[in-house]
């Protein structure tokens, strides 16, 4: 098995032809949740496309999402595997969050796997920490398992946080030992990507808090370090609601959030802009670039096709669809 | 007709009905009248209410949609787990021109049971919108459960106006007639009689004195 990216690359570039065309998105928008469908079918998730309804196709677009990116650390090996599990490893994160929810509210074994989706921890890791009794028990079973949030779960269990106090910590963990990982590896791309995604999480947590009113407790417990653009200061004043500190961004490559003071704008400005960002990795031949661009736009189209299925089925206005599927 | 005894007694018992009736119609209808005035003025609010509620109803499951998008299904329904739907909800009732409404009041939970951090931006927007949505449900109970009961009681005041207009007031009325005919029927048969009487004595007076 291949342990640089040579390899690697020459299968994602084979998987990139799946990718829809522009042109399909632009004609679903303007098609019954039934022709949604037929077109959906004549496309590559038409083989896991079982069913009529939206289900079918929330299950279809999950299931194509794993087969095509969940399988690509299983392709190689080494370095370039770690960097792959890397990039895959937020569906981690949200695994743990959901295993942690469902634990403190009872839910079974099967409730739980229904809220679960791919990510890169062994089936062991994922069945022990389903089966553990209490969220100290799944932090073991992580922490066995080798897996980095094991730790930050231990400390914040020991701390006796609350269960969102915990989630915190956990977000806070995982962009760390993310951005600890990759300073590790000499891949230049993937360190600004990282580094731009911790950016972009920071100021969308500040603007978050700003419009929920936390802001104002202690913002800086939430902030993330790692990033380049958007310090502990610019976090803090965006948080408390400072919009006009923004235009300290200018001349960053956050400089399209200029002017933005609406959580939703800043959400469809950030996610566009990390698709093109992820998208110039695709000239990175021997690096993370091609993997990650592959991954952010498989994600891209994955959320996509479930909100012009909702269009469709639920008859949702096209205008205000179109704004939120299409970057320009 | 039930049966009444004709006499001078119910004469007044019933003339004291009739007034008691007549005073009972205008004061229903001065209740029917306030009431429909308080309907009126509820309608609008009643009409804003829902209009508020199907807006956030809109916006609500629109954020939901773009959640579930751009957060996956899975994401979202595990976030859902345990959110607290609402943390206080009481009742209490209001009296409206003598009618019992009920009005209930509810209380949120903060937003914040999820971190900011990882959770998508259009999730929490979704859970601050299903927020408005059901502050939204609560005042269209309040109002429509107010306007319904309030219509309801217009329709049994009118309901009760009729009943005495058209039918207790009439009744009365024609008992007392009833009673005032048998009355002079009666005050005509003690003339007659007395008359008779008057005219039979007058007669034996007459003859003893010739005999």
């Amino acid at each position: 098995m291949a342990d640089d990216f040579g390899y690697l690359n020459a299968r994602v570039r084979a998987r990139r032809a799946e990718l829809l065309a522009e042109g399909f998105f632009r004609e679903a928008l303007s098609l019954t949740f039934p022709d949604f469908l037929s077109a959906l079918g004549d496309t590559p998730y038409g083989e896991v496309l079982s069913g009529d309804d939206l289900g079918a196709v929330d299950r279809a677009v999950s299931r194509h999402l794993q087969e095509a990116v969940g399988s690509l650390p299983a392709l190689v090996s080494g370095r370039a595997r770690e960097i792959v599990s890397l990039l895959l490893a937020r569906a981690d994160l949200t695994n743990v969050k959901a295993i942690l929810r469902a634990k403190e509210h009872g839910l079974s074994a099967e409730e739980v796997r229904a809220h679960l989706v791919g990510g890169t921890l062994p089936e062991g890791v994922i069945q022990a920490a389903i089966e553990a009794p209490d969220a100290a028990a799944v932090a073991q079973a992580l922490y066995l398992g080798n897996h980095p949030l094991g730790p930050a779960l231990r400390r914040a269990i020991a701390a006796g946080e609350s269960l969102t106090q915990i989630e915190v910590e956990l977000d806070r963990a995982f962009y760390q030992a993310l951005r600890k990982q990759v300073e590790q590896y000499d891949d230049q791309f993937l360190r600004d990507y990282v580094a731009l995604e911790i950016d972009a999480v920071n100021l969308s947590t500040a603007f978050k808090l700003a419009q929920t009113g936390l802001g104002g407790e202690q913002p800086t417990r939430y902030f993330v370090p790692g990033g380049r653009s958007v310090d502990a200061e610019l976090f803090g004043l965006v948080a408390t609601g400072d919009y006009g500190a923004l235009d300290r961004l200018s001349g960053t490559p956050l400089e399209p959030v200029v002017g933005v003071s609406d959580l939703g704008e800043l959400e469809r400005r950030l996610r566009c802009l990390l698709v093109e960002r992820a998208h110039a990795g695709v000239y990175d031949a021997d690096g993370a670039g091609v993997v990650t661009d592959f991954v952010r736009a498989k994600e891209w189209e994955a959320a996509r096709l479930r909100l012009l299925a909702r269009r469709a089925f639920y008859n949702l206005p096209d205008e205000a669809v179109e704004r939120e599927v299409f970057c320009s | 007709m039930e049966q009444i005894s004709p006499t001078r007694m119910t004469l007044l018992q019933k003339r004291s009905q009739l007034q008691l009736a007549s005073k009972g119609v205008d004061l229903l209808k001065k209740k029917r009248d306030a009431l429909v005035g308080e309907f009126f003025a509820l309608v609008h609010e009643t009409l804003e209410a829902r209009k508020k509620l199907e807006t956030a109803a809109k916006d609500a499951y629109f954020a939901l949609f773009l959640a579930k998008a751009f957060d996956g299904p899975e994401t979202v329904d595990a976030l859902a787990v345990g959110m607290p739907t609402v943390s206080n909800v009481s009742a209490e009732v209001e009296n409206v021109w003598g009618t019992k409404v009920p009005r209930i009041f509810a209380e949120w939970p903060a937003a914040g049971a999820a971190s900011p951090i990882a959770t998508g931006g259009q999730t929490l927007k979704a859970q601050e919108a299903f927020r408005r949505f059901a502050e939204a449900l609560v005042e269209v109970a309040n109002t429509e459960t107010r306007l319904r009961r309030i219509g309801e009681e217009i329709k049994k005041t009118t309901r009760r106006v009729n009943a005495l207009e058209q039918v207790v007031i009439p009744g009365v009325l024609h008992q007392m007639r009833f009673i005032k005919l048998v009355l002079e029927q009666r005050e005509r048969e003690d003339t007659f009689r007395l008359k008779r009487i008057k005219a039979k004595s007058e007669k034996e007076e007459k003859q003893a004195a010739t005999a």
